[in-house]
């Protein structure tokens, strides 16, 4: 009985002392991977920030570009997939990415950008991309848990 | 495998000579499929929709990709592209104030469970319609499929 009522308190301590959004974000650096042949053409940073509040997903929130102004969006963690999407250039163009996460830490993965229009529409870039923690000298944040984020891995 | 399947299997060993040179310029991904889409984080299952893909083989360089159209709505399309083992496919819908995008996994020439979008264009920040996960199921009721990569498959 002790130990349960201990354990209670335990318990609620340690909700009151937990972030309220431990979830994906931080600042990466997208490296592109254009068309079939998948040849390096570039580099953004993207940073990440964890709202939960996209429909229901408790690790979502938004993302913006410091390289590309204009551009941003929203993503979700879906189980073992991070996807996020959006606009850039006055919404005239969108784009939409996923990355499939492996310990915690998003790898490779997959993305396309197109310009907005009815049906047919046009394509401007696709291949495949990759999420680096980190933007030149800035340090990451964590995805997921601290003990394992992309930082404490180095 | 199915008799059918199998039939159609030893007619195309037999005639392999006529297959090769009736096969179509774009043999890659293309045909009839149902999406089925499961929303949220808790994936129920919340609806299905028709959906035809067309080869054309001039996406941005990708020899496997095309357009795509969802039958019964003219206005909700775009295009896919198949990048090693993924199928990418992407467009609007609601006179393209509503961009979808979407992937799929494949295996063994068929793509499998995926994840989908579904938002409103604007600039950001953007607000969210639907995400979740999504599977084809190659058909559309009483239609049959057509082929994924290799007819032989």
């Amino acid at each position: 009985m002790n130990l349960f009522a201990s354990a209670a308190l335990g318990a609620l301590a340690l909700i009151s002392a937990a972030p309220a959004l431990a979830g994906f974000s931080g600042e990466y650096t997208m490296v592109f991977y254009s068309g079939p042949t998948h040849e390096k053409t570039g580099t953004e940073c993207v940073t990440f920030t964890n709202t939960g509040n996209i429909l229901g997903f408790p690790d979502s929130g938004t993302w913006t570009s410091s390289t590309l102004s204009g551009w941003g969006g929203n993503f979700v963690v879906d189980g073992k997939t991070l996807r996020w999407y959006g606009t850039l250039q006055e919404a005239t163009a969108a784009t939409n990415a996923y990355n499939k996460i492996k310990n915690d830490v998003p790898g490779m993965g997959g993305f396309d950008e197109w310009n907005v229009s009815n049906s047919p529409i046009t394509a401007v870039n696709d291949g495949t991309q990759r999420l680096r923690p980190g933007c030149r000298s800035h340090q990451p944040k964590h995805f997921g848990s601290p003990a394992h984020s992309p930082l404490g891995r180095r | 495998m199915s008799p059918t399947r199998h039939a159609a299997f030893a007619s195309a060993a037999l005639g392999a000579a006529a297959l090769i040179s009736a096969a179509p310029a774009s043999a890659g991904f293309s045909g009839e499929y149902t999406i089925v889409v499961f929303s949220g984080p808790t994936h129920e299952k919340t609806a299905s929709y028709c959906l035809t893909f067309t080869n054309t083989g001039n996406i941005q360089d990708f020899p496997d990709s095309g357009t795509w159209q969802a039958q019964g709505d003219p206005y909700w399309g775009g295009n896919f592209v198949v990048d090693g083992n993924v199928l990418r496919w992407y467009g609007t819908t609601s006179n393209a104030t509503e961009v979808m995008n979407f992937y799929n996994t494949i295996k063994d020439d068929v793509p499998g469970r995926g994840g989908f979008d579904d938002w409103f264009v604007s600039a950001p920040p953007i607000t969210a319609i639907d995400d979740g996960t999504q599977r084809l199921r190659p058909g559309c009721r009483s239609h049959l499929p057509r082929h994924f990569g290799d007819p032989t498959r």
